[in-house]
């Protein structure tokens, strides 16, 4: 993974869990559950809001490109789109995010 | 003589090796859980949770017990028994309506939910095929918010954990 990518990978992770990953701490399983708790996010607040949801195809370098692009957004501020439901799916990823971390 | 012996052990053993041989203890927090024996790995993982887990294959993220403390679920404004029975009720309530709808979408959507009741203790279960998770709150404790969780358990196995109670 590139660096710069850690960097987005860890931000969307504190964006659920503050300061739970740095970007060295990062790895490719990490951010595959963070894609799907960031997916889950996005349709739960699409059944509450009607924001669009999205289409993605799981492959891991289109995993970490789109968790990248969505880093960006979140350390420029824009949120709006998760915060519908982030405690919700914070609680429902946190072990796993963690065991992630752990490269358990 | 030794028949007897025998005998005698043959009528203890098969009891003793089935509590003890299915099933491992851990005692997390004050309380007392039963797994699945033989994890491969067992983890402390820390964070403001105390994450604990119970590994059951190689392969990174798959068959895993985790117990933690919650801190994350937004309970609307009510505390956790009063909101955990409102998400499972029809009736209104008075915690924060999107806390619960999105407490719904996330733990509820294509998963069995209720409750298992013994004594005084009540366990608000969300059992789905690849994640389930069971919130206990232990009484006299400020609302302390126990999470057990797996993604390869049955909803029997899911029930064993909690069969010092149950």
């Amino acid at each position: 993974m590139r660096s710069d990518d850690r960097e987005y990978v860890a931000a969307v992770i504190n964006f659920f869990w503050q300061g739970l990953a740095q970007p060295h701490s990062v790895n490719e399983n990490s951010a595959k559950v963070m894609y799907e708790a960031l997916t889950e996010a996005q349709s739960c607040t699409a059944s509450i809001d009607l924001v669009p949801r999205p289409t993605y195809t799981p492959s891991l370098n289109y995993i970490i490109k789109e968790i990248a692009k969505i880093g960006q957004r979140i350390m420029s501020g824009d949120t709006s789109i998760y915060n519908m439901c982030r405690d919700q799916v914070a609680a429902n990823y946190k072990t796993h995010i963690r065991t992630a971390l752990w490269g358990l | 003589m030794n028949k007897l012996f025998v005998l005698a052990l043959m009528s203890i053993l098969p009891l003793s090796l089935s509590a003890s041989g299915s099933d491992l203890r851990i005692v997390y927090g004050e309380l007392d859980f039963y797994i699945p024996n033989s994890p491969n790995v067992v983890g402390y993982l820390g964070t403001d949770s105390e994450i604990l887990i119970a590994k059951y294959s190689d392969e990174p993220g798959k068959d895993i017990v985790g117990f933690s403390l919650d801190k994350e679920v937004n309970t609307g404004g009510c505390s956790p028994v009063v909101f955990f029975k409102s998400v499972l009720s029809k009736k209104e309530s008075e915690c924060d309506a999107k806390a619960i709808e999105s407490f719904r979408y996330v733990f509820m959507k294509n998963r069995d939910s209720g409750i298992w009741s013994s004594g005084n203790k009540e366990f608000f279960y969300f059992i789905g095929s690849d994640k389930s998770t069971v919130f206990f709150i232990e009484e006299g404790t400020d609302n302390k918010t126990y999470k057990i969780e797996s993604n390869f358990l049955s909803k029997e196995g899911i029930k064993g954990i909690f069969s010092s109670y149950l």
